[in-house]
């Protein structure tokens, strides 16, 4: 079945009123589910799986897949609104998204994550249809010692994340390493730092990290300021993007589409990683970055746009290979599996109704998100008039419960709770937590990808330069580094000869 | 109106009072209910969407049909399985939390020493589930058959193997064909089967050993190839594979599938636990339920309580215990190193 054969029956599937259905049902919920902090689509997809087993195939992949992207539109809303991810790819947005809400320019932040959002998911289903099988065929060429030169390449850039001081980025960096420790060393099955808690054996979770050192401490930044604070001293206009910021968004949304498609396409790569690397590589080509930090829209178009198009490179290897780079592409896997489907090289021979009914549906679920989310900007910006004294013990409820609802242990709260107190200290001492956060996620597969590596080769480094992929990665961070180093030493230079 | 209010706000309050004291003095009364009057929660050890998950799924709709209540399917993810033994052997022993366990948390963990909070507080109903695990390797590398790559491997020590964690049953299924086959491999851990696979179909490893479902798709697809398997002769969806004894000969002490068994918190009344064990064979030979498991290429293998203890913890955890410390970890001897209740 040739391309545009196997699409137009695609839309034939999707166009039905049983299956357009379904895709609402499906970015709706997820949509929703983005919103709410810590409440994550592999719940919500848990939760709906059963409801699946009386449908047809089709039917219950394009429901759970409008999930799994409806999540990553709505994730940015609460980054923008109230600083706290609502999922744990949007948690680049909330550095500048925020920012923007604070300027009273939360409508063009909301709108341009919205558009983003859409084109870079538009952009991942077409390269989805045409680059599929040979990208399939790349991923599988990264091994161990790629992946370690690769986030060897990507911790580099924790350098650019930071707002002021490198050298307080680089602790955060290190403190992020030693955090990511904690757990069973996969290597060996023993258990680290967890001081004997099970709870401790699968390390420390990043959502209640990520929404203790946002959200948790932004209510307890917030709780020292008075009561009757005017949240905002401009008031909220233009609740579109307008013609500069399309401007000046137009070549992060090109460039995070790209990257976020490829980089979703590895296992471990996904969404939080590309988000992060959008953001520095929009910093590194800005000719304003200093302007970073403090409300730049492209902080927000790059990443937004980067973590859907993730969304959609992270279909490559489930429907292609059978092999789900994530756990949201395990649970739809298991819904294949539970229907009598297998994903893997023969889907698109075998059920070329769902293989195409799947991308059609993203097609039409992209459509149906920016349609559902545009008109809700107006709505949302009126969440920022809500009094700090309603707002902020609703934002510590949600995100209690968002913790808990994660996989119904309290010790998620707990440890939410613990990191909103050290992101509270953070903030005081002036030390960011993006930085903290890009080490925390990159530190347990570089440093599993480092030992893989070496079992591999039985002790030898040379894994690393003598395989092409990896000393090409090596080699670009090494340049990347040194690069900076330089250039932080011209800056500074003038400042040390004084 | 705020006297309205007020009324219809105590009315409102009295109401629940009284529901929940009445389940209460009922329960103080030490009045019986028939087993089971109310829903159950079902929970597994893994993600949603994993393998043991849809398990679980199945299984708990055969028990609805046959206990007549509503279960819950839950997952309790972590710890290798761990999280979930110590939150049943924290539940309320009345028969309504059960839960999946396989055999890391019954026997690998507690022959490691690290059972202490649960080792004596939880009580299998029955063993219900085989799963076949097999070894394969990727269609681009020069063996055809198992013979072919214990050959190879015996002139080029120092192979690689892919497995999905260290200390899991896999592994320990690995190692020891690894032992009795003289095959000299060194294992490269990985986290689960979609990564074992990935590095085995990029030729990263050499082979890799997981659990059936994975490599049989991409066998269909041509792309693998499934050299071994861990079942006894003629048990397992593709009996014309080589297994232990097949290979090596019937004298050489077989490991018996890795299997997911029912368990309860430990002190759960004898009479629920003989209603689950009854719901839980018959659901054993459902036809739907054993239909649903060949989609999984699982399959059922129904041992009762008693049994379990004595012919399956046992057995396996003897046959665990050399090929855990083969690898360095250490071992617990005796009782202490054992569930509860083996004998």
């Amino acid at each position: 079945m040739d391309l545009f054969g196997g699409l137009l029956s695609g839309f034939q599937v999707v166009l039905q009123p049983a299956n357009f259905l379904y895709c609402f049902v499906g970015v709706f919920i997820g949509t929703l589910i983005g919103v709410l902090p810590g409440i994550g689509p592999i719940g919500a997809m848990s939760i709906l799986l059963p409801t699946t087993f009386g449908v047809s195939p089709v039917s219950a992949i394009i429901m759970l897949a409008g999930i799994y992207y409806g999540a990553m539109y709505g994730g940015s809303t609460t980054s923008i609104l109230v600083n706290i991810p609502g999922e744990s790819a949007s948690v680049v947005t909330c550095l500048d998204g925020y920012q923007m809400a604070r300027s009273g320019r939360a409508g063009p932040a909301l709108g341009i994550s919205a558009f983003g959002s859409f084109i870079g998911g538009t952009f991942s289903i077409i390269a989805l249809m045409f680059v599929a099988n040979p990208l399939a065929s790349v991923a599988l060429k990264f091994g161990p010692p790629e992946y370690f030169s690769l986030m060897c390449l990507c911790l580099t850039i924790l350098i650019y994340l930071a707002k002021g001081s490198v050298i307080k980025a680089v602790i955060m960096g290190l403190f992020g390493l030693l955090l990511s420790t904690v757990g069973l060393d996969l290597t060996t099955g023993k258990p680290r730092f967890a001081f004997s808690a099970a709870t401790l054996f699968d390390g420390i979770g990043i959502v209640p990290l990520v929404m203790g050192l946002f959200g948790i401490s932004e209510v307890l930044t917030n709780i020292e300021g008075p009561l009757e604070r005017i949240i905002f001293k401009s008031s909220i206009k233009n609740i579109l993007p307008n013609l500069d910021d399309w401007k000046r968004s137009a070549g992060p949304i090109t460039r995070g589409s790209v990257l976020g498609f490829l980089l979703g396409i590895l296992p471990g790569g996904g969404s939080i990683t590309s988000s992060f690397v959008s953001y520095t590589v929009e910093k590194k080509v800005s000719k304003h970055p200093e302007e970073f930090g403090k409300g730049a829209i492209e902080g927000v178009a790059g990443p937004e746009t980067t973590n859907n198009a993730a969304a959609g490179g992270a279909f490559v290897p489930l429907l292609v290979l059978g092999i789900p780079p994530n756990a949201v592409m395990a649970v739809l896997l298991g819904a294949l599996i539970i229907q009598g489907v297998a994903p893997g090289p023969t889907l698109i021979n075998d059920h070329p109704d769902i293989f195409w009914g799947v991308i059609a549906s993203m097609y039409v679920g992209n459509i149906m998100l920016l349609v559902l989310n545009l008109p809700l900007i107006g709505m949302w910006i009126k969440v920022l008039k809500v009094p700090y004294g309603i707002l902020m013990p609703l934002i510590l409820l949600f995100c209690l419960i968002g913790a808990y609802s994660l996989n119904n242990n309290i010790y998620d709260v707990v440890i939410m709770v613990i990191f909103g107190i050290v992101g509270y200290i953070l903030r005081k001492f002036e030390y960011e937590e993006a930085p903290l956060v890009l080490a925390f996620i990159l530190g347990p597969i570089m440093e599993t990808a480092f030992r893989r590596s070496l079992i591999m080769s039985n002790g030898k480094f040379s894994i690393f330069w003598t395989r092409p992929i990896s000393a090409a990665c090596l080699i670009i961070a090494v340049l990347l580094f040194i690069s900076t180093g330089l250039s932080i030493y011209r800056k500074t230079k003038p400042k040390m000869t004084e | 109106m705020r006297k309205r209010i007020s009324v219809i706000f105590c009315l409102v309050v009295s109401l629940f009072t009284f529901v929940t004291l009445d389940s209460s003095i009922d329960k103080a009364l030490g009045a019986e209910e028939k087993y089971p009057s109310r829903s159950i929660d079902m929970f597994c050890a893994y993600v949603p969407g994993g393998y043991a998950d849809l398990i679980n799924r199945f299984f708990v709709k055969g028990l609805e049909k046959y206990l007549k209540v509503l279960v819950i399917p839950g997952n309790k993810p972590g710890g290798g399985e761990v999280v979930a033994a110590i939150e049943l052997a924290n539940s309320k022993p009345d028969g309504y939390t059960v839960a999946f366990l396989a055999d890391g948390p019954l026997i690998i963990t507690p022959l490691l020493g690290k059972a202490e909070e649960y080792r004596d507080k939880l009580r299998i109903v029955a063993k219900l589930i085989c799963t076949t695990q097999v070894m394969a390797v990727s269609t681009e590398s020069p063996w055809k058959t198992f013979q072919e790559f214990m050959d190879y491997a015996h002139k080029n020590p120092g192979l690689t193997y892919g497995h999905g964690g260290v200390a899991t049953a896999m592994h320990i299924r690995a190692e020891y064909l690894n032992k009795i086959g003289n095959l000299k491999m060194r294992g490269v851990p990985f986290k689960g089967d979609p990564e074992v696979t990935q590095a085995v179909l990029g030729k990263h490893v050499s082979a890799g050993f997981f659990s059936y479902q994975a490599p049989k798709r991409l066998a269909d697809a041509g792309k693998m190839r499934i050299l071994f398997s861990f079942t006894p002769p003629g048990f397992g969806p593709d009996p014309t594979l080589p297994t232990i004894t097949s290979f090596f000969g019937k004298d050489t002490p077989d490991i018996l599938p890795p299997s997911i068994y029912v368990v309860v918190p430990g002190k759960t009344p004898e009479n629920i636990i003989k209603v689950l064990e009854g719901a839980t064979e018959k659901v054993s030979q459902d036809p739907e339920f054993v239909n649903n498991l060949k989609t999984l290429y699982a399959q059922v293998c129904f041992t009762d309580s008693k049994t379990v203890y004595r012919d399956v913890l046992l057995k396996q955890g003897s046959i665990y215990k050399p090929i855990l410390q083969s690898v360095g970890l250490k071992v617990v001897e005796g009782k202490e190193g054992m569930m509860a209740g083996v004998q």
